[in-house]
């Protein structure tokens, strides 16, 4: 049996708001795990606990309880620099929007030279070259490296952001909503690049989605939350055709698709099975 | 009853001028819903601002818009405050812009009523409560008398649609009504816009970057790139013959839609 890129297991999380009133449990025991050089979409909507979910993955946040291992390793609940370093060497991650993760006052070959900076002992002219190197696999030009942000189009920025990933050589990539704030036929080359590059690369993903069509585009395997709960699970094709919680039956009813009428009697129904 | 023929845009900067919309031609007959579908920048929008006159100041609007035989490009002052108040009612993508932070909702919807309609307060607030009925919230009172901070987008866009029908105005512009909102409550939200449009036999002017969506509750869809209007036709003639090339591109950007059908048979 082969080691999961990532596994995950029974994780918990819960955020203490400012008033008396409240808890609210982002993750309750949330256990996964994604094979290496696979791809695992995570659906749900807002309040799902799907982001919360990435960022515990990556070190951003930490758990209440419950654990994470990357590649085999145990990832410390409370990890010191050096750990995350560590850790950032494995796992790397791409946030919805590039425009506030880019310095809008440096140019773009700054993000991905800071992360060669960190992560090799490359000199300043062999960073230059894997700089120009990885702009040409994310589809850029060598002349972009020095563009600033607010010069590039939305789907070129995500693709510098996807170059920065690259960056620290890692195994796996956290996608957390990275192609939902672009239109739509930018939307269809960045998953088609993101397909090309797991493929060259043997890289894993973790596709965090709140859009079921996305997901057929790039994901084998899906996990659906739901209120910080994992409802469903299954491959793709499964999930998507044969889908047995009444929540994933909701997302699919809801999703826009050719032929497709919003009904509110058949949304009414499902909503009410789910809370039954 | 609307009627855009050869709607040209132009920004003029300090240096350079800009051309935002070029020739654009838009029918909607009365009753009837039209979609006007593209991507960022295509000038959708704009050509929306362009009717209620609210595109921006160094913007020069050219070529003809008329509603209901009205001229509106030379609409000034009281006539177009008119029109804005009873002909013609807006739903914008972002629900907190439109709704006062600091009032109830009750308010809001009373105070439409009654500086644009000339209704009595009295009968506003019983209306108020009737149109909310209408939008599909359930208990009414309390979200009448609950501040926006407190109700989630899918109710405070709910209430916007609201305040939007209570005039029965002829025509509907909405601007990405439901692009904020998570997908469940999108389509709950878009089958109470469109079930209220067609008992109140309102027209609708739908912008959208989702061609599915549009054609989901558009009689005529018109497809935009470039401030340019690249086609026309029925949802299933975009969908089975689509023309342009572009149109094309949009239908293929996105996957031939999920397998699933438990709905189509019917679980109502």
């Amino acid at each position: 049996m082969t080691t999961p890129a990532i596994a995950v297991d029974s994780l918990t999380k819960t955020f203490h708001t400012g008033h008396s009133s409240g808890a609210v449990t982002a993750l309750d025991a949330v256990t996964l795990t994604v094979e290496p050089g696979s791809c695992l979409a995570v659906v749900g909507e807002s309040g799902s606990g799907k982001t919360t979910l990435a960022r515990i993955i990556v070190g951003l946040e930490t758990a209440d309880s419950g654990t994470v291992s990357v590649a085999g390793h145990l990832v410390a609940a409370k990890a010191n620099r050096r750990e995350l370093r560590r850790r950032a060497r494995h796992i790397q991650m791409v946030f919805q929007d590039p425009q506030s993760s880019l310095n809008r006052r440096l140019p773009v070959q700054t993000a991905v030279d800071e992360v060669l900076r960190a992560h090799s002992t490359l000199d300043r002219r062999a960073r230059h070259l894997r700089c120009v190197e990885l702009f040409a696999q994310v589809g850029l030009e060598p002349d972009q490296l020095a563009s600033l942000p607010g010069e590039l189009s939305g789907g070129q920025r995500q693709r510098v952001a996807i170059a920065r990933a690259l960056a620290a050589d890692p195994a796996v990539i956290v996608l957390d909503e990275s192609v939902a704030a672009l239109d739509v036929t930018v939307q269809a080359q960045i998953l088609t690049l993101l397909t090309e590059l797991r493929q060259s690369r043997g890289l894993t993903y973790l596709f965090i989605t709140h859009d079921l069509s996305v997901v057929q585009m790039i994901a084998d395997q899906v996990v659906v939350m739901r209120r910080g709960s994992i409802v469903e699970r299954g491959s793709t094709a499964d999930v998507l055709t044969n889908p047995q919680h009444p929540y994933t039956q909701l997302l699919l009813e809801c999703a826009p698709r050719p032929g497709w009428k919003p009904q509110r009697g058949v949304i009414r129904a499902l909503r009410e099975e789910i809370t039954s | 009853m609307l009627d855009i023929r050869g709607l040209n845009l132009v920004i003029t900067g300090e240096h350079s001028s800009r051309q935002i919309l070029s020739d654009v031609s838009i029918t909607v007959n009365s009753g009837e819903a039209v979609g006007l579908v593209g991507e960022s920048g295509s000038g959708k929008s704009m050509t929306l601002r362009s009717i209620l006159r609210t595109e921006p100041r160094n913007a020069t609007a050219t070529g003809d818009i008329t509603l209901d035989g009205v001229d509106v490009l030379a609409l000034r002052g009281e006539p177009l405050r008119l029109m804005r108040a009873r002909a013609v009612s807006m739903i914008a993508q972002n629900p907190h812009a439109v709704l006062n932070p600091v009032l109830p909702i009750r308010q809001y919807l009373v105070e439409g009523m009654h500086d644009a309609q000339g209704l009595s307060v009295r009968a506003a607030r019983l209306r108020a409560g009737e149109l909310l009925e209408q939008v599909g919230i359930e208990h009414v009172d309390r979200v009448l008398a609950s501040y926006p901070h407190q109700l989630s987008g899918g109710m405070l866009q709910r209430v916007v649609i609201a305040g939007a029908i209570a005039g029965k105005p002829r025509l509907l512009l909405a601007d990405e009504p439901t692009t904020a909102l998570d997908v469940t409550t999108q389509a709950e939200v878009m089958a109470i816009l469109d079930d209220c449009r067609r008992e109140l036999g309102m027209a609708m002017l739908f912008v959208t970057h989702d061609l599915d969506l549009a054609a989901a509750v558009c009689d005529r869809i018109n497809v935009m790139k470039n401030g340019v209007v690249v086609e026309t036709g029925k949802p299933e003639q975009l969908r089975d013959h689509p023309q342009h090339p572009y149109t094309r591109e949009l239908m293929d950007s996105r996957p031939a839609g999920v397998i699933w059908t438990r709905a189509a048979g019917g679980i109502e």
